[in-house]
């Protein structure tokens, strides 16, 4: 008996129902095959994780057309580092059957800020000259006095789509009595692709010298935030709890309740509950947010409904056995924290 | 990677496919099995190897399972055969369940047989594994089931 599905998969055409399908199979096969031949294949980090790129030079060297590998993708907003520094891609094509094509920036700067528990929070970000637009308060200026202004790109998630009149420090570099720009306008809505970037307008503003400090990160490098807060919540994670019913309740902390701190390969998803006592010691309804930290964060299937986070592994991946990642859980409101070492075993 | 590769790697997936399988599930831990533990509890009926099993103070089912390249015909191609051994207590042998004929082990082996049927035909070898032949087959004086053989031609090496 013709085995079909023998010549198909022979033929690079397992799957196709029409000759069309089957060459694009074709053409992504033979992409794929040849992807790291020519000079302009790049290995890169997009948001940490590691993929191939063909990176192309356009006519403004700050700007390069970029193109993943066939099934690989990417979306506007995300962080490349690459060639030693960071860039932000800010086009995708949506027309990415056989590939992702898209454009990314050069930063040309990274942004430091607090969130309202004082939590500090960085950005990489684009930052062009846009003395020429109208910063969104003083209405119809006619004289616009020059580089008073500037527009910023970063990537559009949480920490930056909330902001408001928030006063930044863009070059970071000059350590004596940087300049202060303050976020007046800000542009959600021309570039809003559901994901992607945001857009701000950040004019030039009063310094305050009593407000704005010279802060040392964990890392030891030294950065200037601007009407610095203390900060007011311990991140520290708390004592991880197994999923039994005398819970610590104790006020003001995370707990995160499980049956079982191993994941196995093509096994059946674990279950991961967070919860937040408040300051009274009452469980809290608030939607946290699921961290998870590894290198092989695009590897583990994660699918989270509320304050449940269930967590598989599939068994495409033998080579993660004995792995271990980091599951975070975060109330977003008071920055409480709690995280616990999860192991990955074969089935 | 070298051509036995593909040995650990069937394993790997056979196993996944039956602890996707709610049929089976069912048949080997009853039906109040807690979901969470489901891989662990699996782990004392699914072998891959051919378990034997010692005295037991329970009366279990098991499926057990290996694979043989009983034929490496070119330097592209190895043939691959999953050998699967299904046996049952003969106290636990009597089964019911809507959408299956027999006793525990025909049972289990007609559901072993559909998650095999509803792998994509990707996961094993070139094509999708075939039912070579169903054989029955006895471990000691207490236990009795089937073993079923599935070929399948894959690339020599990947």
């Amino acid at each position: 008996m013709i085995d079909i599905g023998y010549y198909r998969k022979i033929q690079n055409a397992h799957g196709a129902n029409s000759l069309r399908d089957a060459q694009i199979q074709q053409i992504k096969s033979d992409l794929n095959r040849d992807f790291n031949k020519p000079l302009d294949c790049e290995s890169v980090l997009i948001d940490g994780v590691e993929h191939d790129l063909t990176i192309i030079e356009t006519n403004n060297l700050d700007e390069k057309k970029i193109k993943s590998r066939p099934n690989d993708s990417f979306h506007s907003g995300q962080i490349v580092y690459w060639a030693g520094w960071y860039w932000i891609i800010t086009k995708v094509n949506r027309r990415s059957e056989i590939v992702s094509n898209g454009e990314m920036k050069e930063c040309t700067c990274h942004l430091y800020w607090q969130d309202n528990t004082g939590k500090i929070i960085d950005k990489w970000a684009y930052a062009s000259n846009a003395s020429s637009y109208s910063n969104g308060t003083t209405g119809n200026a006619t004289i616009t006095l020059t580089a008073n202004q500037f527009l910023v790109v970063m990537p559009k998630d949480d920490d930056t789509i909330n902001l408001e009149e928030t006063r930044m420090i863009i070059d970071n570099r000059t350590n004596n009595r940087p300049t202060p720009y303050k976020l007046t306008r800000p542009d959600n809505v021309t570039a809003d692709y559901g994901i992607g970037c945001t857009y701000y307008i950040f004019t030039l503003d009063q310094r305050n010298d009593d407000k704005d400090k010279k802060v040392t990160l964990e890392d030891a490098s030294v950065v200037w935030i601007c009407d610095y807060i203390t900060p007011t919540t311990p991140t520290e994670p708390t004592t991880p709890d197994s999923g039994d019913e005398n819970l610590d309740k104790s006020p003001n902390c995370c707990k995160i309740e499980y049956k079982s701190l191993k994941v196995k390969i093509g096994g059946s998803a674990r279950t991961y509950v967070g919860s937040y006592y408040d300051e009274n010691g009452n469980l809290s309804n608030d939607i946290g947010e699921w961290i998870i930290t590894s290198d092989f964060n695009n590897k583990i299937t994660t699918v989270i409904d509320g304050n449940t986070i269930k967590i598989s592994i599939s068994e495409d991946y033998p080579e993660l056995d004995m792995e271990t990642f980091t599951l975070q859980y975060r109330n977003t409101h008071s920055g409480f924290t709690t995280s616990i070492s999860i192991t990955i075993e074969m089935l | 990677m070298g051509c036995l590769y593909d040995v650990g790697r069937y394993k790997s997936r056979f196993k996944s496919k039956l602890a996707h399988s709610d049929d089976i599930k069912e048949c080997l831990l009853g039906k109040d099995y807690d979901e969470e533990m489901v891989d662990d509890l699996l782990d004392e009926h699914i072998f891959d190897y051919l378990y034997v099993p010692d005295t037991q103070t329970e009366t279990r089912s098991y499926i057990c399972f290996d694979i043989r390249v009983p034929r490496v015909p070119n330097d592209y191609i190895k043939n691959m055969e999953l050998i699967i051994y299904v046996f049952a207590h003969k106290d636990k042998m009597k089964y019911t369940k809507t959408g299956y004929i027999g006793n525990r082990c025909d049972s289990l082996a007609d559901m072993i047989d559909t998650a095999i049927a509803n792998a994509p035909a990707t996961d094993f070898g070139i094509g999708s594994l075939r039912l070579s032949s169903i054989d029955i087959y006895q471990v000691g004086t207490k236990y009795y089931g089937r073993v079923m053989k599935y070929t399948c031609s894959d690339f020599y090496k990947k």
